[in-house]
Order: structure tokens, then C-alpha cells, then sequence
């Protein structure tokens, strides 16, 4: 994928900041669940849309789609919509479902039933590669929906393929209901996509230099960029919990949590 | 049928270039003559109906109209939440063609009986639903497929059916007359689809029968006041489908006329027979015909 812009830590620094920030505050108001996921992606999501997004060249496809206030915040941030329209998050009557919506502009697809964004992204970039178009598909996955075979499926046909698509797993190591590697083990998870004569990186998915150099890439064949995660990152009372998949922030745990999200991001953001 | 649907559709290619075929590594000496003709427009799957359902719904998307072909059940049943979430909710132009409809692979088992997979369907928002009786309904039902932005199903049944000379014109959604007898009173009416509708046909030329028979090749969407308009001027109607009773064309016809019924101001309707598969699989061999009688379909004949 080739970037739009450099790499500025700070502009990225700064996205998450604000796109962690109001993931805790749309999780606090509506006492909305999947936080931990949500805040575990928001560091890839901030560095693509900060040097890598562009309408015409790239789409991303949001197969997590229970984390959805990591892509309404990101969306928002990044001005698809007036970020004051998240107010209606999760309400009666509003587009902002807590699966995501295709009907939430910048969003390319409904997700929210795991395994089926990778093989709707691999249809659009089958149509974009006969028609010699230079577009890749970037796919957002979680590891526990690499449970679905459905997944298996599409990435035979992407590799056989060699369609242009950057699949990206948020392996943050926990599942809904435990530990991945307690409740069907991925591991050797970089060695299965080689396997499957797949590209693999693996990399710290909190990194964003680390991110931007894994998505710089000049090939067109299909990669896959394994981002070793930790779920709620970057508060402290959270972080790598299950808790944090079901519970919103109780009053101190959100003035706590914003404070955590401060101090990590403040050193990488110019004065 | 299922000649008269790859034909066509070729015919039809060769005018449209958005025209896009998808299989699920089946068609053997039925889909070569689309593929070499349109190698760009033809895609192989493999034997992945999940993944092929979501992503002829990416396809779409890039604005082919596509076709996914495969046999009953397989791009029905096998990827229903795909055909919901994907394809239907996203409304994409995404046809759904089947082969083997009801018994038609008989002895194959019940792994190739699709016999539940219309009353499925048929539940689903957006999704145009049909079952035509022969290839010149299929030819109908295809045109309006390929002219429409949203989803759709066609069951077929296999190959050599015969044609069925209709009395009326076809009218999307609306009874289509396939059979009127002699003029008398207390007329029955048959209403069916699919494969089966054609051995209705040919047992009621046979016998010169005074009923009626109207095949409904397009269960859903309906013009209901239409068919109900037709089917009040009957006493008894048999319904005859080659699918479970529960959800199928019998409870189809039962919902539009109780429906009417309960908002009008009419004391009687007519008396409605289904016949159709009993809640049960079929669990021997046996050629279409063989478990059609072993499943009670040819009943329809106790009426003639």
C-alpha cells in the first residue's frame, strides 16, 4: 500500500489520543460493551487513516464490527461525518448500531456476524484486479473470528489469487469468552498464512512507526500484518483483561482511564 | 431448464457486459460454453459457498450483476447468513441459481434434496424468490433477474422439461394460467411450481379435466390482489409444491388469502389443500418420481 502523506508520529499520536478518548467516553455514556477491542485496534486505525487512506486507491473493510466505536471514533476524527452525530450512539432511531454500519458514511461494509468482511473485500478486489485497477482492499480482522472457517475460505482464494488486499489481525490474545490460546490456539499464526503462501509481518500493534513501515509496502500481492496487541491498551486498570470485552468504565475508572490515554500519547504529540 | 437458463444468460451477456458468473466448481458440461465465451466474466469459486455468497456480494458492489450458480442446497443453505448479511441487508446485485430443486437429484440423497431452502429464502427482506414451472418461465424469470439491482433466487430442477402451453401472459408475482377445463360450476384450481407444476400440466391435458391450473413462478414479491382476485372464484384449490408443507407455496397461498380474509367483510373462502412434503426426509434411493410418490406428492391426483 503506498502512503498519501509521511510518517509524523505526532499527527498519529494525536488521532489515537482523541479516537482511545472517545471510545471510553461513547463505552461510559451508553454503558456499552467491547471496549477492550475497540481500544486495541485504535492505533493501527489511526496510522492508516492518518498516511495511508484515500478514497480512490484504498478501502478498508471493518470485519470486527463489535468493536464499532473504534471506527465510528476514527471515522469521526477523520471528518467522514460531524463527530457530534456519535452523541446518538447506540440510541433508538440512530445509524450508529453497535455492529457497524454500512449506512455510517466511510463505512464500506455492515459487520458485526464474524467471517464475512474478508470474503466481501475479496470480491471487490477480485473486480478491482480484472479491471487493472491499483486499489488495495485492507481488511480488519480479530483473532477469535479467525475461528470461522468461512475466513480459511477466502483466504485460499486470496492467496490463489494474488489479490491486492493487506488483511490485518488485532491479535490481542483474548476471545469473548477466554484466552485464545485456551479456547482454539492460532499459534504458529504467522506460519499458517505463509503456509498458505501468504506474506506475514508481525509487528507491535501500538507501534506506529512500526505499523506504517508494515503497511509501506510497493507489492500489490496479498500480506498479512499480524499486530500483536493488548486489549484496552492503553488504560491501566483494563488492559489485557477479559472484563474489558463486556464492562464499560464505572465514573473512576473513566477519569482514570482518560488520564492513562494522556499520558501515553502526550510524548509522541508536538507542543 | 437448467439449458434454457445458461443459453440465456449467455444471450444475455453478450449484450451486458456486467453479466458475471460465479460456480462453485460444478457445471461440468453445462457452464463451459459461458466461460469460454466470457473468460473475463466467469470465476471458479471452488467448493466454498460462504466465501463465494460474500464475495459475489463484493462484486456486485464493484457493480457486476452476478450469477451464482451451484446445485440446492449449496448456495442456499450452506451460506444462509452470507445471503442474509452480505447480499440481502446490503441489497447487491447478487442472483442465486440452483439446480436440483425438490427430489431432482432422487437417489443422490438427501444431502442434494432441496426441499426446505424456498420457505428459507423467502423469509429474507430484499430477496426475489421464484420456482419456474418450465423454461419459458425460466426465460421470464432470468430477464427480470438480470434487470433488477437487488438479490435473487431461482430453483431449477434439471434438464428436458417440457414447455407449457400458457393461456395467460406472464405477469411477475401474479398466478400464471397454465391450463383452464371446460366451463362448469364448483371449478377447482391447482396452483403449483416448479418441475412438479409440469406433471400437473400433462396429467391434466391427459384427462381433459374442467380444473384449472395456474403455476406461481415468482413466490415473492406477490401481487396479491391479483392472485386473490383469481382464486375467489374457486371452491377448492390444491396447492401442490415439491417442498416442506411449513413455509412453502401452500403456506404461501394460505397466509395471502387468510390475510384478505381477515380484513374483509367476506363470510367464505375457498378450501385450501396442501399438498406437500410432510415434515420428513427421504432417507432411500430413489429416482425424483419414486420419492415424489413416496413423499405423498402425486396425492394431487385423489383431486383430478
Amino acid at each position: 500500500m503506498k502512503p498519501k502523506k509521511k510518517f509524523l508520529h505526532s499527527n498519529s499520536a494525536l488521532a489515537a489520543s482523541e479516537i482511545c478518548s472517545n471510545i471510553i467516553n461513547m463505552c461510559f455514556k451508553k454503558k456499552a460493551a467491547h471496549m477492550g477491542g475497540a481500544l486495541s485496534i485504535a492505533d493501527f486505525l489511526s496510522v492508516y487513516y492518518s498516511f495511508f487512506h484515500d478514497e480512490q486507491n484504498t478501502s478498508l473493510f471493518y470485519s470486527k464490527g463489535h468493536a464499532c466505536t473504534a471506527i465510528y471514533s476514527t471515522l469521526a476524527y477523520f471528518n467522514f461525518f460531524d463527530s457530534g452525530e456519535l452523541e446518538t450512539y447506540s440510541e433508538n432511531g440512530s445509524i450508529f448500531t453497535s455492529h457497524v454500519s454500512h449506512f455510517v458514511p466511510g463505512v464500506e461494509i455492515s459487520t458485526g456476524s464474524l467471517g464475512h468482511a474478508l470474503s466481501v473485500a475479496s470480491g471487490v478486489a477480485f473486480a478491482k484486479k480484472i479491471s487493472q485497477s491499483s486499489h488495495n482492499s485492507c481488511i480488519v480482522l480479530s483473532d477469535g473470528e479467525l475461528n470461522e472457517g468461512s475466513n480459511w475460505e477466502a483466504i485460499l482464494f486470496i492467496a490463489h489469487h494474488k489479490l491486492p488486499c493487506t488483511i490485518v489481525i488485532d491479535y490481542n490474545k483474548l476471545q469473548s469468552f477466554g484466552r485464545v490460546d485456551e479456547v482454539l490456539q492460532l499459534e504458529p499464526l504467522k506460519q499458517k498464512f505463509e503456509a498458505f503462501n501468504l506474506e506475514c509481518l508481525q509487528i507491535n500493534g501500538h507501534d506506529h512507526e512500526a505499523i506504517y513501515n508494515a503497511l509501506n509496502s510497493p507489492s500489490f500481492n496479498p500480506r498479512v500484518i499480524i499486530l500483536d496487541t493488548q486489549k484496552a491498551h492503553p488504560l491501566k486498570y483494563a488492559v489485557n483483561k477479559l472484563e474489558s470485552h463486556y464492562y464499560p468504565p464505572t465514573d473512576k475508572q473513566l477519569i482514570d482511564g482518560l488520564n492513562n490515554i494522556n499520558e501515553h500519547y502526550e510524548r509522541y504529540i508536538c507542543k | 431448464m437448467r439449458d434454457t437458463f445458461v443459453s440465456n444468460l449467455i444471450d444475455i451477456a453478450q449484450a451486458d457486459p456486467k453479466i458475471f458468473l460465479v460456480c462453485g466448481d460444478l457445471g461440468f458440461n453445462v457452464l463451459e460454453e459461458f466461460r469460454d465465451s466470457f473468460p473475463d466474466r466467469f470465476l471458479n469459486g471452488g467448493i466454498s459457498e460462504q466465501n463465494i455468497a460474500g464475495l459475489c456480494s463484493g462484486l456486485a458492489k464493484e457493480g457486476f450483476k452476478v450469477y451464482f450458480y451451484s446445485i440446492g442446497n449449496f448456495p442456499t443453505l450452506r451460506c444462509m447468513e452470507q445471503i442474509r448479511y452480505d447480499i440481502a441487508y446490503h441489497n447487491t446485485n447478487v442472483n442465486i441459481v440452483a439446480v436440483g430443486g425438490g427430489y431432482a437429484y432422487g437417489s443422490l440423497s438427501t444431502s442434494h434434496h432441496a426441499t426446505e431452502e424456498i420457505g428459507m429464502l423467502r423469509t429474507i427482506p430484499n430477496m426475489m424468490v421464484s420456482s419456474p414451472s418450465d423454461p419459458s418461465e425460466v426465460k421470464e424469470v432470468l430477464k427480470i433477474t438480470s434487470s433488477i439491482s437487488s438479490p435473487s433466487y431461482m430453483r431449477l430442477n434439471r434438464s428436458g422439461e417440457e414447455q407449457i402451453d400458457f393461456i395467460s401472459a406472464f405477469d411477475p408475482g401474479d398466478l400464471h394460467l397454465a391450463y383452464r377445463g371446460a366451463n362448469k360450476a364448483n371449478k377447482k384450481a391447482f396452483i403449483s411450481n416448479g418441475a412438479i407444476c409440469n406433471e400437473i400440466y400433462k396429467d391434466l391435458v391427459q384427462s381433459s379435466s374442467s380444473d384449472d391450473l395456474y403455476s406461481l413462478p415468482i413466490v415473492k414479491p406477490l401481487k396479491t390482489n391479483k392472485i386473490i382476485k383469481k382464486l375467489l372464484a374457486y371452491d377448492e384449490i390444491i396447492v401442490v409444491d415439491e417442498h416442506q408443507l411449513i413455509g412453502g407455496l401452500g403456506s404461501i397461498i394460505q397466509e395471502i388469502l387468510y390475510d384478505w380474509y381477515s380484513y374483509s367483510n367476506k363470510s367464505k373462502l375457498p378450501k385450501v389443500f396442501r399438498i406437500g412434503i410432510k415434515d420428513t426426509f427421504q432417507s432411500v434411493a430413489g429416482n425424483q418420481d419414486y420419492l415424489r410418490e413416496k413423499a405423498g406428492l402425486f396425492d394431487y391426483r385423489k383431486f383430478l
